[in-house]
């Protein structure tokens, strides 16, 4: 069941936001893939019995009123534990809710709970949690992406409708993509940061994962706009509405940028699904053309040295004084320095090292500085294309998802999962990724439309008539009916 | 390396193990080499990009956070009279 399908159930009488988030929680509760870390039962039901009173009585409810959505664990909920996947936050509770997850309760969504992830959004797999392992829904043997890895595979799974995320270089995008979903990744500042624990805050960007593009744009469009609590956030506000049914998409220039298509380093059946999906685009009305991205190339090595110094900033907060755990000590910097060693994993110690070392006296104008300005040669290389095109088509990820363990001992292979997905980040662009097809192992292949600054709703009106036009985002994962659709 | 690494802990203030230093040192060498990459992009004259979006505002006057005036210390692990305690600093 897609969220415009529950809210046109609903709407009708028939189904109840109870009987939906009773669904929800039941598959929560069952955790097949290892998703949920925590659900919040007694709300959410006592919140969709208020959903059905208000509806059964006449009175007015929200855009999304009964829709059970999950959290990723990197959005601050009042009340409700928030760990980001690391042990140095384990206990803290916060005193208040992220503007995107009130925005969503406002709406009338049911939080059910929080999801998974890789520890404080690094990483590509959802094996860099604390309390982890995430599974794939299409194969338990195989990683669901990251770092929104559990946002992906609830969302797969069927045991939420939709699910926050966040994406710094890719963490909605490619986890959509390797568990068979749809995510959208909103332009820079289009959705308040205000809650959610920082990573790197230029690149950092709250979105949604759903089973469907109408869906996501229907989250999306009830989490957007400005806050005053972020000054990042853009003055544009978002209102979507209707996307036709059917639509064809004469008139829309298409581009594909060839530097997405290297010879070596995509899987061939990646690249046939995507060829396949552009031919499918063209023979839907749109022009497609090459374009050049020449910058590509220098993408990931600029995302790690920003990344990284950003990240080593952002994650001095947590040193045991404000919250979290602590470690024994006898001085303060004894404190500081136990805690920060007991409670980050691996891959964050390896970050903040990363960044510590770009920014420190000597290296900082050959690292840092340097990697600004090609970041503002990859800017331009987007600006220069949307002059041509009104969006992008490239492969979400350059494999289907790998195997658990495969690269958990190599960084840098795991990096180079967010080859496509990343320049986006550095320039700010949204990105939509929408199933495109499978793999011979039966794995899903994600599609990615880019689009110039606040260009949602043409992602988004592109990506519904492929929908349209396609059933691959209707194809569950083997053995395992939805919890929701099991209630119907 | 490993004299590099003990000093970047020392700077992010991180405990690390020496079997924790090798291995890090170790993947550090490899992700740097590849970072080295940007060396062949000409950056002369291209100005440097902090951030991408729009934004920019200042924060209104007076704005709160709803709720959670009055409890800054309820999650740390060590607070008494609404003040963090932490391990004596001075003598």
């Amino acid at each position: 069941m897609t969220v415009e399908e529950a809210l046109g159930a609903l709407a009708a009488g028939q189904t109840t936001a109870v009987e939906l988030t009773t669904g929800a929680l039941e598959g929560a509760r069952a955790n097949a893939n290892g998703a949920w870390l925590i659900t919040d039962g007694e709300r959410a039901l006592r919140e969709a019995a208020a959903i059905d009173a208000a509806r059964a009585g006449g009175r007015e409810v929200g855009p999304l009123a009964g829709i059970p959505v999950g959290v990723k664990d990197l959005f601050c909920t009042r009340g409700l534990a928030t760990t980001a996947g690391s042990r140095i936050l384990e206990g803290y509770a916060p005193t208040y809710d992220a503007t995107a997850v009130s925005r969503l309760r406002s709406a009338g969504a049911i939080v059910v709970g929080k999801l998974d992830m890789d520890e404080f959004a690094m990483g590509s797999s959802t094996e860099n949690t604390a309390f982890g392992p995430v599974t794939n829904p299409w194969d338990s043997a195989r990683i669901p992406g990251g770092s929104s890895g559990g946002s992906a595979a609830a969302v797969s799974e069927g045991s939420c409708l939709a699910a926050l995320g966040t994406d710094t270089g890719g963490s909605i995008r490619q986890p959509a993509a390797m568990c068979g979903v749809v995510g959208l990744k909103p332009t820079y500042g289009r959705v308040s940061r205000f809650g959610v624990i920082a990573f790197a805050s230029s690149l950092d960007t709250p979105g949604v994962l759903a089973g469907s593009v109408r869906g996501a744009g229907a989250v999306f469009s009830a989490i957007a706009g400005p806050d005053p609590h972020d000054a990042t956030s853009a003055d544009a506000a978002f209102d979507l509405g209707a996307l036709a049914s059917g639509a064809d998409l004469a008139g829309v220039r298409l581009g594909v940028p060839r530097e997405y298509f290297p010879g070596d380093g995509l899987d061939p059946d990646v690249a046939s699904a995507v060829e396949a999906a552009i031919d499918q685009l063209r023979g839907l009305g749109a022009d497609v053309v090459e374009v050049e991205l020449p910058h590509t190339e220098y993408a990931i090595a600029t995302y790690y040295v920003l990344a990284t110094a950003e990240a080593s900033s952002n994650l001095a907060r947590f040193d045991g004084v404000r919250y979290g755990r602590r470690a024994e000590a006898s001085t303060l910097d004894e404190l500081y320095t136990r805690t920060r060693g007991a409670g980050f994993g691996d891959e964050v110690k390896r970050r903040i090292l990363l960044g510590t070392f770009v920014l420190s006296a000597g290296y900082y104008d050959a690292y840092y500085g340097r990697a600004s300005r090609v970041r503002t040669l990859i800017r331009r290389d987007f600006e220069r294309a949307f002059e041509q095109v009104d969006a992008l088509v490239t492969p979400t990820a350059p494999t289907t998802a790998f195997r658990r363990g495969e690269r958990v001992d190599d960084p840098l292979q795991m990096y180079l999962a967010d080859v496509f997905t990343i320049s986006a980040n550095l320039a700010g662009v949204p990105g939509l990724s929408l199933p495109c097809g499978f793999d011979t192992d039966g794995l899903p292949i994600g599609l990615q439309l880019l689009g110039p600054h606040l260009g949602e709703a043409a992602l988004l009106r592109v990506g519904a008539a492929y929908e349209d036009a396609t059933d691959w985002h209707e194809r569950r994962p083997p053995g395992r009916p939805a919890a929701i659709e099991r209630k119907r | 390396m490993d004299e590099q690494v003990k000093q970047l802990a020392r700077l992010a203030r991180l405990e690390l193990t020496a079997e924790e230093r090798a291995r890090i040192g170790g993947q550090l060498d490899d992700i740097l080499a590849y970072i080295r990459c940007l060396e062949q992009v000409d950056v002369e004259a291209i100005e440097p990009s902090l951030f991408v979006g729009g934004g920019g505002r200042t924060r209104p006057p007076g704005l709160r956070i709803e709720g959670a005036a009055g409890h800054a210390t309820d999650d740390a692990p060590d607070a008494a009279g609404g003040v963090f305690r932490v391990p004596r600093v001075i003598g």
